[in-house]
């Protein structure tokens, strides 16, 4: 078990320094910087080479490279272009936010997708297993941007139910609730079918027969044999899951104007601010990284095959 | 002897998909929007990307009277064009982008996963360390990034941008292919037809032709029928971000974009473009499940 | 035909029909099965795969899932009471308690997720009312009487830990747990190697005779049933065509069937140069059974007789009391009374038969 996990928590810095070193080639591999603005005038040249100086971008790239990994290792992200501020800092306000947001979805979906997907595979081919079938696929299918359009214009605008704008203070549930409901739904919409497609599948599996055969009441075979072994392939794909909410996030928050990490990562990438680019992504990288470890881990616990593999 | 007549995998998964109710709407749609984006340059009663301002933002036909016209069924945006027909010739760069790149991956990713799968060793090797490397990252991300570090240059100037997401789409999901097909070849090798294919003196070329290919084939369908939405959601979600479909080209995405800031006075060049991203999506995810239904075998 | 046995039976099947609707067609799997079980006894259920057999068997447990399948007909009086009339609550306490069963392929019959000794103890704790303790001690009791070493440690494994043979000796701990009268024995040996066939075989006939549990064996092996069985019944598209004692079976077969089971099963006294003898031909569409004998198509000695009505299974002469066939030419008159299979040329040439 030990060579399993030192072998996966060298691969993540490993994977990180990949990452890092693509989106720095690319974020400078390219003509145009920082300083384009398209609609004012142009920085006088005196002023755009302090600048580059000031923030070293007058160094070849490797070179660049370079200093930013040193950096990194000291845990010092840089300063903001954009914003004239300290990334750390930037980062650190949004980070609470985003990462609010993320949880909440992310229990969210599970609390309503574990239930329906049971039932609906209990209640195979009923009303109430098509309904919810139709629903998750809407889920799944429907982009989140057009989630966001529809329900901030009819609950938001039409209706004036629910405020759209900001995050509050972490407690304002009203003002929480569209976004947390729409970064969800995928992730629900996806989860029911799995649930109910897994369950569904061991239904079928011989072992159920047996249990069955021993005279157990379906309850019981249900609780103790069927589920346990359903929720298997679930665990394994919230990994995933939480990397399709943190790309989610984007969308949602800029369209709630949500003071997160989201709103942060499209910002920078529109005004080519180099190191808040560099920052996010590094910490996006990093978050699916140990969501994936931690499943993976979770998933050699909770299926006595995986352990002893190892 | 038996009393069934001889049957196919395709024959019996074509006649599962055509009693599959949904599938089959979801088929009819798909078509029809195909058939709308063909012919985009036929059908739209106006140049999508020319406007007059005397004409803006008027009702769809369902609207206030006030501010109707008969000649703009569907009535027009801030910029007084035709709402209609940008919605048309968006289809028609949403059925691009659903092909183009997803034909690129589907070359790219089944050769690559063939070889890697069948041949092993380096050629494996390599493959899943590109897997490792992009699977850390949800693909959005890195099509994000891509885009935006090429967007000004000569490759993001082609076709409005269309080229650079093609290309973007292209570069981060045809690892994803491979490593499906990848997998596949692995698993059938463990069956023992190839090595009675081998036996019988078979080469190498014919049998990844003849026997591993054709068993490749259905979750590759599978993986085309939710691949195309997917790119076509991608460019919706890059174009609303503004980094997509560069204006006055229009795509649904880039409909959205311009009709929110619009959106409390007229909700409609917001919505319409939206119902189309669902209805499409929807129509390719029913058509897609069915597929899957009907291709795989033990159901 | 009515014969009073001198023990009461434990098990009296009539009539069974289950059926399997599908979308192509209703599937007969079981058609009009009806047999008997005495306390203690062992019943070999023999029969090529898709013959019924296996339904035969969940059908008596009622494991049947509907859908697609349904018991369609018939009684299934166990222990005096009618299983197929028992609402489910009465059936739940006999499955495992009194009636237990043995499946095929112990790997995917055991739940991967839970320790042996929990899947054992499940049912003691149910049935038997044990609590958790009591049902441990039990289990590793249940463990060492099969033959599972070091049972102490082992018994808090799972089951992708032990071998092959090994969890199928599991399996027949959990059946044994709350000492039923029968046994359903479904294939229990062949997913296993030959030589743990063979332990395993002699485990189960130890254990007939130390706790007198009826066994119904069912199997395509011929060879199994040889020694565990007292009497055979041999199936065929659903329904049964013989009856009879084990030894008498095997020395004075009266089915051309059964002929054709025995005759294929190669010998180490042969030739080398002879050739396999394989029943030409394959089982009938159980969708849609011919007229006449099941059998009739793969016949060497068929008359007209036989594709216009189905023989009943019927007592034959030129046998033992018991032993009964369902074939036009074995039973009173017909023209396969005298004919020895084993030395038979005369009527395979009269019909035109290459042997």
């Amino acid at each position: 078990m030990s060579h399993y996990l030192v072998r996966r928590l060298l691969a993540l810095p490993l994977t990180l320094l990949a990452v890092a070193l693509i989106t720095f080639a690319l974020a400078h591999a390219t003509p145009g910087g920082p300083w384009d603005r398209f609609d004012e005038k142009p920085l006088p040249l005196q002023a755009e080479i302090n600048l580059n100086r000031y923030y070293g971008l007058d160094l070849p790239v490797h070179e660049q490279f370079l200093v930013y990994i040193g950096n990194l290792v000291r845990l010092d992200l840089g300063t903001s272009i954009q914003k004239g501020r300290p990334v750390a800092d930037i980062i650190g306000e949004g980070l609470p936010v985003t990462a609010q947001l993320g949880l909440q979805s992310l229990l969210l979906a599970l609390a309503v997708a574990i239930p329906l997907g049971v039932v609906s595979a209990l209640r195979r081919n009923s009303l109430a297993d098509h309904a919810t079938t139709l629903l998750a696929t809407v889920g799944t299918t429907i982009p989140n941007f057009v989630l966001c359009v529809f329900f901030i214009l009819y609950f938001g605008m039409t209706l004036r139910l629910l405020p759209f704008v900001g995050w509050g203070d972490g407690l304002d549930v009203r003002r929480m609730l569209m976004p947390t409901v729409i970064l969800a739904l995928p992730a629900m919409g996806f989860l029911t079918r799995l649930v109910r497609s897994s369950v569904l599948e061991v239904l079928r599996a011989d072992f159920v027969r047996t249990a069955r055969a021993k005279g157990l009441r379906e309850r019981s075979v249900l609780r103790g044999h069927v589920l346990k072994n359903a929720f298997v392939p679930v665990l394994t794909v919230l990994g995933p899951a939480t990397a399709n909410l943190v790309v989610g996030s984007f969308i949602v928050e800029t369209f709630f104007s949500i003071p997160g990490v989201g709103r942060l990562f499209i910002q920078s990438v529109n005004a080519r601010d180099y190191p808040v680019i560099m920052a996010t992504t590094l910490l996006y990288a990093l978050a699916i990284g140990v969501a994936n470890l931690a499943v993976d881990l979770a998933y050699g616990a909770l299926d006595p095959r995986v352990k002893v593999a190892q | 002897m038996t009393g069934v007549g001889q049957r196919s995998l395709w024959r019996d998964a074509a006649s599962r998909l055509a009693a599959n109710r949904a599938a089959m709407a979801g088929l009819v749609v798909v078509a029809l929007f195909a058939f709308v984006a063909i012919a985009a340059p036929i059908l739209a009663p106006y140049d999508p990307a020319a406007g007059d301002t005397r004409n803006h933002e008027l009702d769809p036909f369902w609207g206030d009277p006030a501010y109707r016209s008969a000649a703009f069924p569907l009535g027009t945006d801030q910029l007084g064009r035709d709402v209609l027909s940008r919605l048309i010739w968006s289809a028609r760069v949403s059925l691009l982008i659903g092909f183009v790149p997803v034909s690129i991956i589907v070359t790219i990713g089944v050769a690559v996963g063939l070889v890697a799968g069948y041949y092993g060793r380096w050629a494996d090797l390599l493959l899943m360390r590109a897997v490792d490397v992009i699977y850390a990252f949800p693909e959005l991300l890195f099509v994000i990034v891509i885009v935006t570090a090429a967007r000004g240059t000569w490759i993001g100037e082609l076709g409005s941008g269309i080229v650079l997401i093609f290309v973007s789409i292209a570069t981060v999901s045809w690892v994803g292919m491979a490593r499906l097909v990848r997998g596949q070849v692995l698993a059938l090798r463990g069956l023992e037809f190839i090595d009675a294919a081998r036996a019988m003196g078979a080469s190498d070329r014919r049998i990844l032709v003849r026997h591993v290919l054709p068993n490749v084939l259905a979750p590759v369908i599978v993986a085309v029928a939710f691949g195309v939405p997917g790119a076509m959601l991608t460019e919706s979600a890059l174009s609303f971000l503004g980094i997509g479909i560069k204006p006055p080209t229009p795509s649904w995405g880039v409909m959205i974009n311009e009709g929110f800031t619009l959106a409390i006075q007229s909700p409609w060049p917001v919505l319409m473009p939206a119902v189309c991203i669902s209805v499409v999506m929807l129509a390719f995810t029913f058509l897609g499940d069915g597929l899957r239904e009907a291709l795989d075998p033990r159901a | 035909m009515i014969h009073s046995s001198p023990v009461p039976d434990l098990l009296d099947v009539k009539g069974l029909e289950t059926r399997f609707f599908t979308r192509d067609g209703e599937v007969h799997a079981v058609d009009g099965v009806s047999f008997r079980l005495a306390a203690g006894e062992t019943l070999g259920i023999v029969g090529e795969s898709g013959c019924g057999k296996s339904v035969t068997a969940l059908s008596l447990m009622r494991l049947i899932p509907y859908p697609p399948g349904k018991i369609t007909a018939g009684t299934v009086m166990f222990d005096g009471q009618d299983v197929l009339k028992m609402d489910d609550d009465e059936v739940r306490a006999i499955r495992g308690n009194n009636m237990a069963m043995i499946f095929q392929d112990p790997m995917t019959s055991l739940n991967p997720v839970l320790t042996i000794s929990r899947q054992i103890t499940e049912a003691l704790e149910l049935h038997l009312k044990m609590n958790r303790t009591d049902a441990r001690k039990r289990c590793l009791e249940l463990l060492e009487m099969v033959g599972i070493p070091s049972a102490k440690v082992r018994m808090d494994d799972y089951p992708h830990q032990f071998s092959g043979g090994m969890r199928q000796r599991v399996m027949i701990a959990m059946a044994l747990s709350c000492n039923p009268k029968l046994i359903l024995a479904d294939e229990p040996t062949t997913a296993l190697d030959v030589t743990i066939q063979a332990q395993i075989l002699e485990l189960l006939k130890k254990l007939a005779k130390e706790f007198g549990t009826a066994f119904i064996l069912i199997t395509h092996d011929l060879g199994v049933v040889a020694g565990m069985t007292q009497r055979i019944h041999v199936m065929y598209a659903g329904r049964i065509v013989e009856k009879a004692d084990t030894g008498e079976l095997f020395a004075n077969p009266k089915m051309p069937y059964t002929w054709g089971l025995l005759r294929s099963i190669p010998r180490l006294d042969e030739s080398r140069r002879a050739k396999l003898r394989p029943i030409e031909g394959l089982p009938p569409d159980l969708i849609n059974l011919p007229v006449g004998c099941c059998f009739a198509a793969r016949c060497q000695y068929k008359r007209d007789v036989c594709t216009e009505k189905e023989p009943e299974l019927k007592v034959v002469p030129k046998a033992k009391p018991d032993h009964e066939a369902r074939c036009w030419g074995t039973q009173e008159g017909g023209w396969l009374v005298d004919v020895d299979y084993r030395t038979d040329t005369t009527v395979m040439a009269a019909v035109g038969a290459a042997s």
